[in-house]
């Protein structure tokens, strides 16, 4: 009979290291490269650690209290908040909708939803170029609107500062439209044919349908599209970048901008270490937040 | 009847209405890819009369342009960092799932915390890290940095996985004196096809379309990826050449297109299963 028991010991020492192998390889990578790091950096954060410069000294919590009074990263907790809630809403609507609309069988609505989704498997600076050469200011859109004659709905897209914060926030809206119909069209399917089929010879309407029937059944994607959306309007960074580079004059700058910023180019190691442990509790208070109160909503119902 | 053939000719007028919403700028990245430069900015729209590949032949030109290496790069870049992620994490994802110690339990803990952090946040000592262990720069480091931010997903998705499979098969494995590794490699990793492939999926989508990390890891002296490579090209310059720009954006995500296209049911499969009965 063949058994898989090791016959000496040699074999033997030789499967224990085995049994190691299966976890510590990884236990100490991510030990190393993200957890001890991460401790690293909550302690740079009460320091005045600088990659310019050598002396390093414990300085306290003033890393914080300069960064609540700093009126720029004031502001760029404002813009984060803006962006995410934009983004939290916007997608979730329109996916949603998409959804309804594609939820049936044929070609159409086959390749169409393919089409939807096709945008979240293409690079966040792929998107951000495609639209910026259309919303820049003598970019696609404004050259359409002239042509047929609107002149006056030209505007500075992206280079206004009222309008840039939502046009960034629309090209991340058109990426993750596609994940949002994708997980509400999952519900809408699953919700069992004889279902819509008595609710209708009852005499409901299509709109009395989705609401009685289908939206409550809806309530576990609406919780995890909107801790996915919020994950990403509160991380905003690559499409902030690429469009408008924070600009224009920071009406864009998000908290994840300016610590980038911060370490990288100014070398404030310290200071961004702080600005990063503010945007980790923002982005773990809030995003649990939601998901409590959506999972709450969920069990009522 | 007559409410339903109203609906039943709203419903693929909307649809349409919606799908040009997302037609609208491929069209305009293709046609605008065979024109020339100074076509672009006159008739953006325009279908080309006489359209031209000299965008295509300068981006795929390497004396020209650094695509082609670039696609290289982004190639061994991702391949090697998902195959090392799933690798690394099925086995620790493994011995958590099935270890009912408090250390695991209190590292796997840890491990799903660590979803909530961002990337970006990571970034800062992680840099840190690299520079000591002079892997800054390099495409080692890189690889390094992508096995630890995604590691925690390949954990989650694996470790939800194993759980659904009985531990009465690893018990007979013992029985018959099957070291862990063995069981795990021989019996248990086999029925994790499926988690595997969309582990893959996902990290070869996500890795190859990351932007920050190479970026900062590389850094302007390595050569880049396809997607840093074309931030490069639209940051460092007044865009004039919109042309070559879309030119190199079609081919830089062409790879993953494909990708996406031919093994779509499971990339939707993935997201809908890791999602919903979550």
């Amino acid at each position: 009979m063949k058994t898989f028991a090791p016959r000496n010991f040699v074999s033997r020492s030789i499967s224990k290291v085995g049994d190691v192998i299966l976890y510590l390889p990884s236990f100490l990578t991510y030990s190393f490269l993200i957890l001890i790091p991460f401790l690293v950096l909550i302690i740079s954060s009460v320091t005045n650690y600088n990659w310019t410069y050598p002396d390093t000294s414990f300085i306290g919590l003033q890393n914080y209290t300069t960064l609540f009074s700093d009126p720029e990263f004031r502001k760029s907790i404002v813009t984060t908040l803006k962006f995410a809630g934009i983004i939290i809403v916007f997608p979730n609507i329109a996916g949603l909708f998409i959804a309804v609309l594609l939820n049936k069988k044929g070609k159409l609505y086959n390749g169409v939803r393919t089409l939807i989704f096709m945008p979240m498997t293409l690079s966040a600076v792929v998107v951000s170029v495609v639209w910026a050469s259309i919303l820049t200011d003598n970019g696609i859109l404004n050259a359409l609107l002239s042509e047929i004659g609107l002149n006056k709905l030209t505007q500075s897209w992206i280079g206004s500062q009222s309008l840039a914060l939502p046009s960034v926030a629309f090209i991340v809206s058109w990426q993750m439209v596609g994940f949002c119909m994708v997980i509400y069209l999952a519900d809408l399917q699953s919700i069992p044919k004889e279902l819509a089929e008595a609710a209708k010879i009852d005499g409901c309407t299509e709109f009395q349908l989705f609401r009685y029937v289908s939206w409550p059944l809806l309530a576990g994607s609406l919780t995890i599209n909107t801790t996915v959306l919020s994950l990403v309007g509160l991380r905003l960074y690559d499409q902030v970048i690429v469009v408008t580079a924070g600009g224009p004059a920071g009406a864009t700058e998000t908290i994840a901008t300016t610590m980038v910023r911060t370490a990288f180019q100014s070398a404030r190691v310290a200071y961004a270490s702080a600005m990063a442990i503010v945007l980790t509790v923002l982005v773990a208070v809030i995003t649990s937040v939601l998901v409590y109160l959506l999972t709450k909503r969920e069990v009522e119902r | 009847m007559k409410r339903k053939s109203y609906l039943s000719f709203v419903r693929p007028a909307l649809t349409i209405l919606v799908a040009l919403l997302f037609i609208l700028p491929i069209f305009i990245v293709l046609i605008n890819s065979v024109k020339e430069s100074s076509q672009i900015l006159g008739d953006p729209l325009g279908i080309p009369t006489k359209p031209t590949f000299q965008n295509f032949s300068k981006v795929l030109d390497p004396a020209q342009s650094d695509l082609l290496p670039g696609l290289k790069r982004s190639f061994i870049v991702t391949i090697v960092s998902a195959l090392l992620t799933c690798v690394l994490s099925a086995g620790l994802a493994y011995t958590l799932a099935r270890s009912r110690t408090r250390a695991s339990k209190i590292f796997t803990a840890i491990l799903l915390a660590g979803f909530m952090v961002p990337g970006q946040v990571l970034l800062v000592p992680l840099v840190e890290v690299l520079r000591r262990l002079h892997l800054l720069g390099s495409y080692l480091g890189l690889i390094f940095a992508n096995v630890g931010f995604f590691l925690p997903f390949g954990v989650f998705v694996f470790t939800r996985f194993i759980r659904g499979i009985s531990r009465e098969l690893d018990e007979a494995a013992a029985i018959d004196g099957a070291s862990k590794s063995r069981t795990f490699w021989v019996i248990i990793f086999p029925l994790l096809r499926p988690a595997t492939a969309s582990i893959l999926i996902f990290l070869g989508v996500w890795i190859w379309n990351d932007f920050l990390a190479p970026l900062i890891i590389l850094g302007p002296l390595t050569g880049q990826t396809v997607i840093t490579g074309l931030f490069y090209q639209v940051s460092s310059r007044q865009i004039t050449d919109y042309g070559t720009i879309f030119a190199y954006m079609i081919v830089a995500s062409l790879p993953i297109l494909v990708f996406f296209l031919t093994l779509q049911k499971q990339f939707i499969s993935g997201l809908t299963a890791g999602a919903t009965k979550g």
